[in-house]
């Protein structure tokens, strides 16, 4: 009888310990899954952001020569300013943007008006060329209008934003915007491209916060790039339209939950050396794992480093 | 029939002890497999950061060239040094500028522009460095100037005791974490690393 006590005890403590393992190694993978995920993606993004073919000239950088037979690129322009400043090829595009809260239209997606303020859930916008065909041509015609029926990589929902391909696209052409948002209500992390602008798909779930700051440069580092600081999106807005174009790095904060369940409940609710994005202890009181994960992504096609090219 | 009674419960008491070793044996080999477990997802979600941390400082060098391209060993973005001694975080000095800084325990502080590409280097590395802290099992890092615009970044963290080789854990790289490659400082027991060289 004893025995068999002792045989039933172990089973049960070893089937709790199973249990309990199991449950905390499933939170800490789904928490380092879910933020290293999407900040892949975004990364891939923000790397891209304001990409745009050009080639040197004797008046500087411009455009690439015609090359599919589809017509010829534009002859003019210094195509310096063109990686994040698209003022003279797309009206009103912008290579990056943000803000902090979220968009006041988020499918319309060549207005970049801000709605409300939560640096938590901010709101990121990205645009870059892409090619014009499937046979690999770099894209030459973004001029002063889209190109509706060129452009052959997708967007964040796996539409073309080419007319022919996709009816709903908005704007079409050859040429990617995507939209990420955090979904706050759901936990969820959004994006909406311009293949289907009334079309968000989900990238993550399961994150409670989005932040996202900018490094804007020194008032005056001559030809080398050097950061000042990490600033919200409402701090380069206030600086003019084209400070956007001089955006040399973004960091994302991500913060990520588990099940509840998957950490022991804190009798402070709180633990002091787990951080949010915002900087403060993460909450202990529901039993899910929380981490928060900071990338910082250094965006190649920003106004400091198209000015070296000759 | 009192012999045949006593026979048969020593068979039943023979039954028990043998389902006790058979269940003892498999609860044992459960936790085992359960610890290793553990520890092959430990080790793998510190290699997973580790890789996150390097391509986070890389990324930072390149939007700072200011400083990544100039400064001299000890100064900004190049941390030299022994896994023993290199980038303990606390005897870094808290920067100046640059934005939000968070050093846990401690609460966040709001710093000012700053007004040199050395002083945004030194917020970067010490966030930098503190993620590198309170995310790896005893954490620490190091960059190193391999000339011209090369760089090697190294992240050394404490790894629970999977694939041991001769009683010490195997590292990523020749066994002296890459580091200074002059000095080949070898890592200690125990201690894995993760070496990520690049172009500025």
């Amino acid at each position: 009888m004893s025995l068999g006590m002792v045989v039933i005890g172990v089973a049960i403590g070893a089937f709790l310990s199973v249990k309990r393992t199991a449950t905390a190694l499933g939170a800490s993978t789904i928490v380092s899954d879910l933020s290293q995920s999407a900040a892949a993606y975004l990364g891939l993004q923000i790397l891209q952001a304001g990409y745009l073919d050009v080639m040197a000239s004797a008046e500087g950088a411009t455009y690439l020569p015609m090359l599919d037979g589809f017509g010829a690129a534009p002859g003019a322009g210094s195509g310096d300013l063109l990686p994040s400043v698209h003022a003279g090829t797309h009206p009103g595009l912008r290579s990056i943007h943000g803000c902090d809260g979220s968009y006041a239209r988020v499918s319309s997606l060549l207005s970049y008006d801000c709605s409300g303020t939560n640096p938590l859930a901010a709101s990121l916008s990205v645009a870059y060329q892409v090619l014009a065909t499937p046979n690999g041509w770099p894209a030459h015609s973004l001029g002063s209008v889209f190109e509706p029926n060129r452009g052959f990589i997708t967007d964040c929902g796996a539409m073309s934003p080419r007319a022919a391909d996709t009816p709903t696209a908005n704007p079409a052409g050859d040429v990617v915007i995507n939209r990420f948002y955090l979904d706050a209500s759901t936990g969820q992390l959004m994006c909406v491209g311009n293949g289907n602008p009334d079309a968000p798909v989900r990238l993550a779930g399961n994150i409670e916060q989005f932040q996202v700051e900018y490094g804007l440069p020194l008032p005056a580092s001559g030809e080398a790039e050097a950061v000042a600081r990490f600033v919200p999106a409402a701090v380069v807005d206030a600086l003019g339209a084209t400070a956007w174009s001089s955006v040399l790095s973004v960091q994302v904060c991500l913060l990520a939950r588990g099940e509840p369940g998957s950490i022991d409940r804190a009798s402070s609710g709180t633990n002091l050396f787990v951080r949010d994005c915002a900087g403060r202890p993460v909450s202990t009181r529901d039993g899910a794992l929380r981490r928060a994960h900071r990338f910082v992504f250094a965006v190649r096609n920003s106004v400091r480093s198209a000015v070296s090219l000759p | 029939m009192t012999g045949l009674h006593t026979r048969q419960r020593g068979v039943a008491l023979l039954e028990v002890g043998l389902a006790l070793m058979v269940m003892s044996t498999a609860f044992l080999a459960m936790a085992m497999l359960l610890t290793n477990t553990a520890r092959g997802l430990r080790s793998g979600h510190a290699m997973v950061k580790a890789a996150a941390l390097a391509s986070d400082i890389s990324e930072q060098m390149r939007a700072n060239r200011a400083a990544a391209e100039a400064l001299a060993p000890g100064r900004g973005f190049v941390l030299e040094g022994s896994y023993g001694t290199l980038s303990q975080v606390g005897a870094l000095p808290t920067p100046t500028c640059g934005g939000r800084f968070v050093r846990p325990p401690d609460t966040e502080v709001l710093l000012p522009a700053c007004t040199d590409a050395k002083g945004f280097a030194d917020f970067s590395v010490a966030s930098w460095l503190t993620q590198a802290q309170t995310s790896l099992p005893g954490g620490a890092a190091s960059i190193v100037d391999l000339g011209l615009t090369r760089r090697r970044i190294v992240l050394a963290w404490m790894e629970p005791l999977t694939d041991r080789k001769d009683g010490v854990v195997a590292p990523l790289t020749d066994g002296s974490c890459g580091l200074v490659p002059t000095l080949q400082a070898k890592a200690a027991s125990g201690v894995r690393c993760l070496v990520l060289d690049f172009s500025l």
